[in-house]
């Protein structure tokens, strides 16, 4: 039973994860790529609370890691989406094959 | 009296089942849905089943962290950019690239390799007793003495972040 309840688990998470990867890739707003990271962020955090409780690692190591990552996700978004907003002023657009200000 | 079939942690494992459904439900959604609001708003839908699952798993700090800053912070911050730049994000423009089945084919490649690496990896998942006093005052005793400067690293990240993005958006261009 636990063993089903550990890999059903990892399993979601990878699962997720890769709907992550998806949006990531086929989205053309900038701020849609900004969500399908937060996405990414979120199944890697349901696995390290997974194996938290059901692998004997350090203990609260699986509860500590994922505040970090919950930090650096939240300032990751404050930047990028002032980013975001910033290059919008510029190029009136939020869609990234426009961003080609870089591109000779 | 003994019930072999309605056990704790069935329960445990059908809510654990019931919210995975919601989350990967609304995840596909916030990455297929045309309106870039109403994408926002399914990603406030699955931050809030996968904050459940933290209570499942006995993590009830990090779902109250999750609800608080993902839900309370994020979500906002991304609403508010939607709408600063909803001018050009009408429904008929087309939301996804031309390499939607090449992403597919790298997500399906994807899956089968690391479910692959995870059937043959032979972790075995074991229940672990509660912590003594409550996960959380763990957390907060290690927070304060074996991680500490990881702690104050990450202030130090959030503010320069804060500053970071005030800079960065409030700037006078031309």
């Amino acid at each position: 039973m636990n063993n089903l309840f550990f890999y059903t688990i990892i399993i979601v998470s990878l699962f997720i994860f890769l709907i992550g990867v998806y949006g990531v890739l086929t989205r053309r707003n900038a701020i849609g790529i900004l969500m399908s990271i937060e996405i990414m962020f979120n199944a890697a955090n349901i696995n390290l609370v997974a194996f938290n409780k059901f692998m004997a690692l350090e203990e609260s190591i699986g509860i500590i890691f994922p505040i970090f990552i919950i930090t650096i996700a939240a300032a990751e978004t404050a930047v990028g989406l002032a980013l975001i907003l910033s290059i919008y002023r510029k190029v009136k657009s939020v869609y990234v094959e426009k961003m080609d200000l870089l591109k000779w | 009296m003994d019930f072999p079939f309605f056990n704790g942690q069935l329960i445990t494992y059908g809510f654990f089942l019931l919210f995975a459904t919601v989350a990967i439900a609304s995840a596909l959604l916030v990455v297929s849905v045309k309106n870039i609001m109403h994408s926002a708003l399914f990603l406030a839908l699955f931050l809030l089943s996968v904050a459940a699952m933290f209570f499942i798993f006995d993590a009830d700090f990090l779902g109250i962290v999750q609800i608080l800053l993902y839900i309370g912070g994020v979500i906002v911050l991304i609403l508010f950019a939607v709408m600063l730049t909803s001018r050009v994000s009408s429904q008929l423009i087309q939301q996804t690239n031309e390499q939607k089945f090449l992403a597919i084919i790298v997500c399906i490649f994807l899956f089968g390799m690391l479910s692959y690496v995870i059937f043959t990896s032979g972790l075995k998942g074991f229940e672990r007793p509660l912590v003594e006093g409550g996960i959380t005052r763990n957390v907060g005793q290690l927070l304060m003495t074996v991680y500490v400067l990881p702690f104050e690293v990450a202030s130090l990240v959030l503010l320069a972040a804060l500053i970071g993005a005030m800079v960065i958006v409030g700037k006078k261009d031309e």
